[in-house]
């Protein structure tokens, strides 16, 4: 699990340009002015590239935190 | 080279002075995801990318209006953009053709892709909805795309690379799995433009080139160019430059070792690619840019005739430096890499045909070569490029429980060797005891752990009495910062070295052959300090330094 959290915390600093680790875990698409649909998309090919998972459309659109990618990404390597 | 989305990101993220190549990515699908690879593949070949990229779905409408064909562009073809009945987000259509109307089809692409001048094809032979009645007809279809393609010589990647569910959820046909794949043959393909004129001289490295190995530090019966285990792919790569010299490629030998030690493995007959075959062979602990431009010299040939193959990046940002023209390879650490590396030199020497004549040519230049002066022009400047690296140099005290690299060190390198001199456990727990101190030096950079590379042994009155670094981190001003950082923490006016000159450690004595370094009548090596630091001041600034006492 904390090899997930390390990677998704690099993930989100590659992506969004944001050092620091708390800002990082406070990440959201709700307060990040940056998070538009290319860095969505950025995010989610970084994702699936990492973890080698592939990521449903539907699924995608609701990856919008920090928490909620860390979650999504365990439950996926569980069920692998 | 097959990159992970973070060091692609990594790689993209460090300032670089490359020269851009600009193209147009031509491709029916979507193609943002592969913009990190992309670029990340491209600066590992030397390069940044500058490229745009064509509206969704409109493949077919730019092909045939051919515009900005004096361009160069890069075509990523599917099965679907040569019948886009074959396409999955259309749904299976009614209608049929015989193979002769396909064959009309193929021929009418592939036509007008020969109106671009400059292209490089690419095509990815996914599986597709049927497009006949006849599964066997659909079969030869889908061969005689690649046969037609080969003819324009197209690449044809690997069918895996498709992925369906990418394609149906978003278009972008490509797995995300495979976008560092696709992205290396794209770049790959790119160092080479099309239809240039084959390359004259391949300049090759030996130390974990030509074998697997530092023949300094493993010595002959250690290095490995087998046609089995570690040594396979130095073997197959020897079997290469056999080959190439067959065709009229000269191949020319150029290392940092001394020239006895360097043809030591060829004299063994432990290699298939024998002295004899080298153009001439450079063994000199000189600037290797250096090296090459004196023999380009006597042979009389350009520097843009040349490919420069070495393990080391540092030497390839060297030679890429100070020779512009020249085309540099990296010999891939990873055996996954090495087929694309084979490929790389295959499109760099690639002939329309071979002579009798061309046969001869190695022979025909060893016959007008006349013994070259060992160039010492100064090699490129680095200092910005090992910035890059982001090196990490770690200082540990050894003690009775943890000297073994240190001994190792000692007793396996000759070349940056302070004095030659060797120890036992046993001398080397009674220097411990007669509190001398060790100092282990392991090194790290952006691109992994090098491991322990360099010690110093300091007698009780701080003299070095022992100072070896290992000759795989030469170029790196690592030798530079560790004196400099004994002279911070000794804080002393005068460092006093037990020097002894060997007829092998050529570059220890390099490294002190200036007036920094004074020889008294009892050949005692003095450095002063004071002055040492006013040259170097900044030479620590390369390194994060961190000390473990």
């Amino acid at each position: 699990m904390q090899d997930i959290e390390q990677i998704v915390k690099e993930i989100l600093s590659a992506v969004f340009k944001v050092s620091s680790s708390s800002s990082i875990e406070s990440l959201s698409m709700a307060t990040e002015t940056s998070w538009d649909s290319m860095k969505q998309l950025t995010l989610i090919t970084a994702l699936e590239n990492e973890f080698d998972i592939f990521i449903e459309a539907a699924e995608a659109a609701n990856l919008t935190s920090y928490e909620i990618i860390v979650k999504f990404v365990s439950n996926h390597s569980e069920m692998d | 080279m097959s990159l992970n989305f973070l060091e692609a990101n990594n790689i993209i993220s460090v300032e670089n002075e490359l020269e851009t190549k600009k193209f147009i990515l031509a491709a029916s699908g979507q193609v943002e995801k592969l913009d990190v690879f992309l670029k990340a593949n491209c600066i590992l070949n030397s390069f940044n990318c500058q490229y745009t990229t064509l509206p969704f779905n409109t493949l077919q409408q730019y092909i045939s209006t051919a515009s900005e064909c004096e361009k160069e562009h890069v075509f990523l073809l599917f099965p679907w953009d040569v019948f886009p009945e074959a396409d999955w987000r259309t749904g299976v259509t009614l209608g049929d053709f015989s193979f002769d109307e396909a064959q009309d089809r193929i021929d009418d692409l592939i036509k007008k892709i020969n109106c671009f001048t400059s292209s490089h094809v690419f095509y990815i032979p996914a599986r597709t909805l049927p497009v006949t009645f006849n599964y066997e007809l659909s079969q030869q279809i889908e061969h005689q795309i690649i046969l037609s393609l080969l003819k324009i010589n197209a690449t044809i990647l690997a069918e895996n690379y498709f992925s369906i569910s990418s394609y149906l959820a978003n278009g972008c046909a490509i797995s995300s799995k495979k976008l560092s794949d696709v992205s290396s043959a794209i770049a790959g393909s790119l160092i080479v433009k099309r239809n240039s004129s084959s390359k004259k001289i391949l300049f090759t490295d030996f130390d974990n080139v030509m074998w697997r190995g530092v023949i300094g530090e493993d010595g002959v019966d250690g290095i490995q160019c087998d046609a089995e285990g570690a040594g396979y792919t130095h073997f197959i790569y020897q079997s290469y430059l056999l080959k190439l010299k067959s065709q009229g490629i000269l191949i020319a030998g150029i290392t940092k070792n001394d020239d006895e030690l360097a043809s030591l493995p060829f004299r063994c007959e432990k290699t298939l690619f024998k002295a004899s075959d080298f153009v001439t062979l450079s063994a000199s602990y000189h600037a290797k840019s250096s090296q090459i431009k004196q023999i380009l010299i006597d042979l009389n040939l350009d520097v843009d005739s040349a490919v420069f193959i070495d393990d080391n990046p540092i030497e390839l940002e060297e030679v890429k430096n100070k020779l512009n023209d020249i085309c540099c390879l990296a010999f891939p650490t990873k055996d996954e890499g090495f087929p694309d590396f084979i490929g790389q030199i295959q499109r760099y020497f690639n002939l329309a045909n071979v002579t009798e004549d061309d046969k001869k040519r190695t022979e025909l230049y060893k016959t007008r070569y006349k013994s070259s002066i060992i160039n010492t022009e100064q090699g490129a400047n680095l200092t910005e490029y090992l910035k890059s690296l982001q090196m990490q140099l770690t200082i540990k005290q050894c003690d009775a429980t943890n000297f073994h690299r240190t001994l190792q060190l000692i007793n396996k390198t000759n070349q940056f060797n302070l004095n030659g001199m060797r120890l036992t456990d046993t001398e080397i727990i009674e220097l411990i005891n007669k509190e001398n101190t060790l100092f282990l030096f392991t090194l790290a950079d952006k691109f992994g752990s090098h491991g322990q590379i360099a010690c110093v042994i300091l007698s009780e009155n701080k003299d070095v009495e022992y100072f070896v670094m290992s000759c795989r981190v030469f170029q790196r001003q690592i030798e530079y910062a560790i004196i400099a950082w004994l002279i911070k923490h000794l804080k002393l006016p005068e460092l006093k070295l037990n020097f002894q000159r060997t007829p092998k450690n050529i570059p220890f004595q390099m490294m002190i052959d200036n007036d920094l370094y004074t020889i008294n009548s009892s050949s005692v090596l003095k450095l002063d300090t004071t002055s040492y630091m006013d040259k170097y001041k900044n030479i620590l600034n390369l390194f994060e330094v961190d000390v473990d006492i």
